[in-house]
């Protein structure tokens, strides 16, 4: 398994995708942060903080986890190459773990650098090391919880079909979906008692709740939850090539 | 055979997403915290506890903050409801319940539920002005036969509801211990406003007298050179037959004073100080209005002359006769243009009101925000007395003394 996961990571690194990803994500997160004039940019906007990553970060992860998820299964399916896999003696589970580990494993690598823009705004805090470290730190945790939720929903958009781009499509819209859907939805209408539970599906509610720097049980079943949920979907349609 | 795995798969499937749905429901009956925060945000205050823990005999938590709610104030009911859990750990004697006031359909007894909590003391808000439903963000507290009210929502101007909720949401440990506090105050300590050397009128500190008037009985003295002004004789405390001289007041303020102490005065104060007493110094060394920058262009700041330049300097500062002037300042309105003969108001940064950021964790200061001074003068630390901290400060860099 373990070979599988490293030939996954190897297979981004040693390919195009992987560094456009990742300098796609930090050029975005960068300009908007730091250089275009607006509500997001830090110098300008007179707090030490750099919540407006995590407004951002989502956003961009909403297209560009489905970009790396895309592939894993859609990619092997059309060339066949797929039939090689479950040749070998690894569990279906096993092989979706694989899968996702190296596409998580490329999230990570892109959010390490962001650190440095914690750095810069912890040294630059008036006085020095003003900054909220709690927020920052439960909206990061937060960040990859909702990263993980992104990739296990993109490993699924990838396991239905064998066309990329029809992948990286549902996956975004998904993603989409699951991340402010639910928000969206429950201020529709006048929903009564059930609004706040609407609201709870969402990841929204859950990622601000992190983000306040504060890791509740709760959230964290919820997140797990949501991964394993797609994890659970992911599988069935692996395995029902067999029906 | 083929249909066989399908069966297996899908029942596999059905049951991990009971599981998974099961396991949501189980954790939402219950929660465990962890707080990365540097100074704990999200975990009851050593305070709080130790008042949860004095508590010895039923409370009973009313919260009229229930029903058919704005998404903002749910927010708020989860928040109040996740904290008083949390409080129920530490004393198992508080007991709370959810009561929507605005369960009755029938208006009329709405309304007699309504005017029953705002003679009770808790604040409302309208919710829905068509079908004259309320919002009762507040609760009652009842500890030993006695009700106190507790605003849940802090109403700010300016703000928007939901901002409203969010910041009520991280001081609501503050609103409940400020109330648990209140029950356990029985003899009210005394606090002296000094008067009688153009200190700051009834006017000026009403506020902050108002403030202090729940905790503290507050009177204004004046010294007038009487010895007993703010000393006492009285007994003491072990050896009843031993007469004693006692501060009268826990603290005294000084606040603003415009016009010299006597000799007189000073000794008095100097002695309540020896015998325990605690004085909190609001000097401005040098005169300085904005009343008259409204008329002119330009003002003339002189010293005070307050004749306490040696007393301070025993105890171990100096307020030097300058004014700071610090680019982290706080803003003022100043009219830039005329548009259909309206004044347009802009604010400008205004140099000599600067915001001095706390740098130590001294109770006086933790946690507090920037804090907004007008003219203020730099204060030196002279000798070598330990007790002398000082608690805020300017950037050195930007800050300039004239």
């Amino acid at each position: 398994m373990t070979a599988l996961i490293s030939k996954e990571i190897r297979s981004f690194l040693s390919s195009l995708t992987g560094y456009i990803v990742i300098s796609m994500f930090l050029l975005l997160t960068g300009l908007f942060l730091w250089v275009f004039p607006g509500e997001s940019n830090v110098l300008t906007g007179g707090y030490s903080t750099i919540e407006p990553l995590f407004v951002i970060a989502p956003w961009v992860f909403t297209f560009l986890i489905p970009a790396i998820t895309m592939r894993s299964f859609a990619e092997e399916k059309r060339t066949g190459t797929i039939e090689l896999l479950f040749t070998r003696p690894l569990t279906d589970y096993q092989i979706i773990w694989a899968k996702y580990l190296g596409a998580f494993a490329l999230v990570i690598i892109s959010l390490l650098p962001t650190l440095i823009y914690f750095y810069t705004v912890y040294q630059y805090g008036n006085p020095k090391g003003n900054i909220d470290t709690g927020a920052t730190w439960g909206s990061f945790i937060g960040l990859l919880f909702l990263g993980s939720a992104f990739t296990a929903i993109g490993l699924f958009a990838s396991a239905v079909t064998e066309n990329q781009i029809v992948s990286f499509i549902l996956a975004a819209f998904l993603c989409f979906i699951v991340y402010t859907g639910f928000d969206s939805l429950a201020s529709l209408t006048n929903w009564g008692y059930a609004e706040n539970f609407i609201r709870n599906l969402g990841i929204n509610e859950h990622y601000i709740s992190v983000s306040r720097g504060v890791v509740d049980s709760r959230d964290l079943v919820y997140f797990l939850s949501l991964d394993a949920f797609f994890f659970l979907l992911t599988a069935t349609r692996i395995k029902s090539r067999k029906w | 055979m083929k249909s066989k795995f399908k069966k297996r798969d899908l029942t596999a499937l059905f049951a991990g997403i009971i599981i998974i749905v099961l396991l949501n429901f189980v954790s939402g009956l219950t929660f465990r915290r962890l707080d990365l925060t540097a100074e704990g945000r999200f975990t009851l205050t050593q305070p709080t506890i130790d008042l949860l823990n004095d508590i010895d005999d039923a409370v009973t938590i009313k919260v009229y903050l229930d029903g058919d709610l704005p998404a903002h104030f749910i927010k708020l009911r989860n928040a109040t409801r996740d904290m008083l859990d949390e409080m129920r750990a530490f004393n198992g004697n508080i007991e709370y319940e959810f009561i929507d006031p605005s369960e009755n359909p029938i208006k009329k007894e709405r309304e007699k539920i309504y005017t029953q909590l705002a003679k009770k003391g808790v604040k409302y808000t309208v919710h829905d002005t068509k079908k004259e439903y309320y919002i009762f963000p507040g609760a009652l507290i009842t500890y030993k036969g006695v009700d106190i009210p507790v605003e849940l929502l802090q109403v700010q101007n300016g703000l928007s509801k939901e901002a409203m909720c969010y910041n009520s949401i991280n001081n609501l440990e503050y609103q409940f211990s400020n109330t648990f506090r209140k029950f356990d105050i029985k003899d009210k300590p005394k606090i002296g406003f000094i008067k009688g050397h153009g200190e700051l009128g009834e006017m000026e500190t009403d506020d902050i007298r108002t403030s202090l008037g729940e905790y503290y009985t507050v009177e204004r003295v004046n010294i007038g050179g009487k010895l007993n002004s703010l000393v006492e004789r009285g007994k003491d405390a072990e050896d009843t037959n031993k007469v004693v001289v006692k501060p009268k007041y826990t603290a005294i303020v000084i606040a603003k004073p415009d016009s010299a102490f006597t000799e007189n005065d000073k000794f008095i104060i100097d002695q309540y100080l020896m015998y325990g007493g605690k004085i909190m110094w609001c000097i401005d060394n040098v005169y300085a209005n904005m009343d008259s920058l409204q008329a002119n262009p330009s003002t003339i700041a002189f010293p005070m002359q307050l004749n306490l330049e040696d007393m301070l300097f025993r105890y171990g500062v100096r307020i030097n006769t300058n004014m700071v002037m610090d680019l982290n300042a706080a803003p003022i309105p100043v009219v830039t243009e005329m548009v259909d003969g309206k004044p347009i108001q802009n604010l400008f940064p205004w140099y000599f009101y600067p915001i001095a950021l706390p740098t130590s964790k001294h109770p006086i200061v933790k946690n507090l925000n920037g804090i907004r001074m007008q003219f203020a003068n730099t204060v030196d630390t002279v000798g070598s007395n330990p007790q002398v901290k000082s608690l805020c400060y300017c950037i050195p860099l930007n800050t300039h003394a004239i």
